[in-house]
């Protein structure tokens, strides 16, 4: 006999449970994913409502790690909220670093420094091919293959090092400012880095042979989540989700900022849609960021790296900026609204992450639970971001 | 003075020597699993207990046995702490038959093949019952994959089996061994390699190995069937699941390998060193593969494994005839 | 990069037109301002690069119009905005909270009386939002339309 009583059942469940099933339904189990789950990547929450093993809806629920970035902008000073833009995404922690401090340097008209520029592009391209890495390993073991993301981390482990050296953290970096970055980097710096570019093309064809043609893993990936464009735009989704669904749109490109024009990279971009198509797109774009680092540093020029005239406490004058850069999800918007003062009125945090999400639960419809897991980690979600 | 019967005493003596065996063998496989691992992962693997890790399972275990044990709320406690029982049992019993070496059998039965067969088919009853009885969800998920799974792969595992019956005679262990020379060439294998392909993709199944590892595919149920034991409940499915690849390797071994023989001289060490062998390709296979899709596995069971053992067993029993 | 402030009915004919343009949502942002709630919609395009901002500004007790049924990505963001300041979304089929708990009965970016400040103090340039100037699209839309 168990002992529970079926009137349990029906009062058991959170708010979101009982929203998105009000009354239990024969032959329909709904099960919580999340926010304790390995293959949600922290704590993300997903509803399920499943047939056997096939999904009829899902829900994701957002929130467990939400800190109110937006409203801690408000009551901070516009340097205090600089260390905040590490936190959001720990991954690609340097994209939002500038993209808030190029906002704020657009309200201010501040010039950056071409020296500063090219550094936070060297450093900014080594972060992504580190955010990939570590997505490449946590997706194998979504998939269930757990040595991948121990090579990932080994490879991680070169860049922390060599970012550690000129930015004085591992992860969640606070590296750019008003007008500049933090600090030059040197000739060490520059060395290792090349070296690390020769070292990591060396890793890529190892990892083909090893992973990517694997043919487990080629059926895991493929004719998996299909994403269309037209989903992809009716929930603005970018990066490597948009670029695998074959439109090449790169902030980088279509945006130009900093000095990104004055390099010769490609768009990665594949048309099947699927979940292997975003996982090549990902694993094309290191190669890029090795040529754009590579180029970058051999193209260095020397002087300032940072705006002799950057105000300690910078008091952007009225107004708005919008600035957008591309991260490792994709489009990461920072849209600033000043009244003059030494805090924002106004800061809102687009992340890519919480579009690419929020079409989750239309592509996951009709999905087997496996491939719902697998379509979940192509997203490459990183919650701290899509909460904030 | 109560006079037993000499086979029973028999028995006896070698359950316990039995259980011995799969406890030791637990600790040394659970050692060489995460260092195998460790150094396909590019890291030392345990490290810390013990000169390079080595009393570490030790250590383990002797954690899991001192955890508490949590009955969650609204589970069928019976059943929910049977299950681990029924698990590990049975795996002793598969040992009984096992001939280790040409005078180390320990009851030495005509039907030792079929007994094995039919105790491993137990597991799947265990995986079932822990499945329902904890009330969980993702243990349910679990044990209904389970059941397919076992039941799908029970099929080739038999049809593969059964062309070795064949070829030696024999249901009894000890015989199918002694069937076969001491020289690689003189093993079935060399008769039946498509047959050794398929019982080896089946025992991977069976157990519950990676890549087929979906009743407790951790990424997707977060531990299957087993997700609400704790301590030593835990702990039985553990060593139940690595008895039953011992159980598994022993019987490639023997069905196939030779069992005991081998060069110069035959014994007990060439039966440990070919179970080992293929312990370790299975570790090998683990860490290196990602997991199949549920769909999938059985559409290898159904479309391919099947059909083809069948096959074989057409073939090898035409060439006997001729 | 252009703006454009439209008046609350006039906002779903504009977004219908931008999602025929094959526009992308790129967010919804909500600033508190003493007129009221001041809605900015952001949007871009793949191939024709260059942001289209929507404004329309609302009443403390005005409700907004929901745009997720031309947009479904539009309905995270309107939620999200009816976490932070409690901006109803008419016709919205879902709006519950996102990020915020449940039970929480308190809007985090609501700006209390002394801390507000007035559309024209922020934003110089666009004294528009007050008076919207829903022409101004329709303009852009005639041009846009002509150049393809």
């Amino acid at each position: 006999m168990l002992d529970f009583k079926l009137d349990e059942i029906e009062q058991s469940g959170d708010f979101y449970t009982r929203n998105f099933q009000p009354t239990p339904e024969e032959n329909k189990l709904v099960l919580n994913m999340g926010p304790q789950h390995p293959s949600t990547h922290g704590v993300l929450r997903i509803i399920l409502e499943i047939d056997g093993e096939y999904i009829l809806r899902a829900e994701p629920v957002l929130g467990y790690i939400h800190r109110m970035q937006e409203k801690m902008a408000e009551v901070k000073t516009y340097p205090q909220y600089l260390p905040n833009m590490g936190r959001v995404d720990y991954l690609h922690a340097l994209a939002w670093n500038w993209a808030y401090a190029g906002a704020v340097e657009k309200l201010m008209g501040l010039e950056v420094p071409e020296r500063a520029e090219y550094i936070r592009v060297i450093t900014c391209e080594l972060n992504r091919i580190n955010s990939h890495l570590l997505w490449w390993g946590a997706y194998l073991l979504d998939l269930g293959a757990f040595t991948p993301i121990m090579y990932a981390f080994a490879d991680r482990e070169i860049v922390m090092d060599i970012l550690q050296r000129i930015t004085g953290s591992r992860l969640t970096y606070c590296y750019y400012r008003f007008g500049g970055v933090s600090a030059d980097i040197d000739q060490k710096f520059i060395n290792d880095t090349r070296e690390f570019c020769k070292y990591m093309r060396g890793r890529f064809p190892i990892y083909k042979d090893l992973v990517t043609d694997n043919i487990i893993l080629r059926k895991r990936v493929e004719d998996i989540g299909h994403i269309n464009l037209e989903t992809c735009r009716k929930y603005g989704a970018t990066g490597p989700v948009l670029r695998g669904s074959g439109k090449p749109y790169d902030v980088r490109r279509a945006e130009p900022y900093s000095v990104y024009d004055r390099f010769d990279f490609e768009i990665p971009v594949y048309d099947e849609k699927d979940a292997l198509a975003r996982y090549l797109v990902r694993m094309d774009e290191m190669e890029q960021s090795l040529r754009i680092i590579e180029q970058a540093l051999d193209s260095l020029p020397e002087g300032d790296y940072i705006h002799p005239k950057t105000p300690k406490n910078p008091k952007p004058p009225k107004g708005e900026a919008y600035f957008a850069v591309e991260g490792a999800r994709g489009k990461i918007g920072v849209y600033l609204v000043s009244d003059g003062s030494k805090s924002p009125y106004r800061l809102k945090l687009r992340s890519p992450g919480f579009s690419n999400l929020s079409l989750f639960a239309e592509i996951a419809r009709g999905t087997l639970l496996a491939d719902a897991i697998s379509i979940l980690g192509s997203l490459d979600l990183v919650i701290p971001e899509i909460d904030r | 003075m109560i006079n037993l019967p000499l086979p029973l005493i028999q028995i006896l003596i070698g359950l316990i020597g039995i259980l011995a065996f799969v406890g030791l063998n637990g600790l040394v496989l659970v050692y060489l699993e995460r260092k195998i691992a460790g150094h396909i992962q590019r890291r030392p693997g345990p490290f810390e207990v013990g000169p390079h890790g080595i009393l570490q399972p030790l250590a383990d275990a002797v954690k899991l046995v001192g955890k508490q044990l949590i009955t969650p709320k609204g589970a069928d406690s019976v059943l929910y702490w049977a299950a681990p029982i029924i698990s590990f049992a049975p795996a002793i019993v598969c040992f009984l038959p096992l001939p280790f070496g040409p005078k180390l059998t320990n009851i030495d039965i005509n039907v030792g093949l079929v007994l094995i067969l039919a105790f491993t088919g137990l597991n799947v009853l265990a995986l079932c019952l822990a499945g329902w009885s904890s009330q969980n969800k993702w243990s349910l998920l679990g044990a209904a994959r389970d059941i397919s799974q076992s039941v799908a792969y029970e099929i080739p595992l038999l049809l593969s089996v059964l062309p070795i019956m064949m070829l030696s005679g024999s249901l009894n262990l000890y015989e199918i061994s002694t069937s076969q020379g001491a020289w690689p060439w003189q093993w079935h294998i060399i008769y039946q390699p498509l047959g050794f392909f398929i019982f080896f993709i089946c025992i991977l199944a069976e157990t519950n190995r990676a890549p087929f590892d979906l009743p407790e595919a951790e990424s997707e149920l977060t531990a299957g069937f087993h997700t609400e034991y704790s301590g030593m409940g835990f702990g039985l499915f553990f060593l139940a699941e690595y008895s039953y690849m011992i159980v598994a390797c022993a019987m490639a071994s023997i069905l196939f390998l030779g069992g005991f023989n081998g060069p110069i001289v035959s014994g007990w060490w060439w039966f440990l060193f070919k179970v080992y062998a293929l312990l370790i390709v299975m570790i090998w296979l683990r860490w290196t593969y990602p997991r199949v899709r549920f769909d999938q596995l059985l559409n290898i069971c159904w479309k391919w494994l099947i059909p083809l053992s069948l096959i074989n067993l057409l073939v090898t029993a035409l060439f006997i005839k001729l | 990069m252009k703006n454009f402030c439209i008046s609350l009915d006039k906002l779903i004919p504009a977004v219908k037109e931008l999602d025929n343009l094959g526009y992308f949502l790129e967010d919804v942002c909500c600033v508190h301002v003493k007129e009221g709630f001041e809605l900015v919609y952001h949007f871009d395009h793949w191939d024709n690069p260059g942001r289209i901002t929507l404004r329309t500004l609302i009443s403390d007790d005005q409700q907004a119009e929901t745009i997720s049924h031309i947009f479904p990505g539009a309905d995270w963001h309107e939620r999200e905005c009816y976490d932070f300041f409690g901006v109803h979304f008419k016709g919205h089929k879902n709006l519950i909270p996102l990020l915020l708990p449940p039970d929480l009965n308190e809007h985090p970016l609501l700006k209390n009386k002394k801390k507000q400040k007035e559309l024209s103090h922020i934003l110089p340039d666009c004294e528009c939002v007050t008076a919207p100037q829903d022409e101004e699209f329709d303009n852009w839309l005639n041009t846009f339309n002509k150049d393809k």
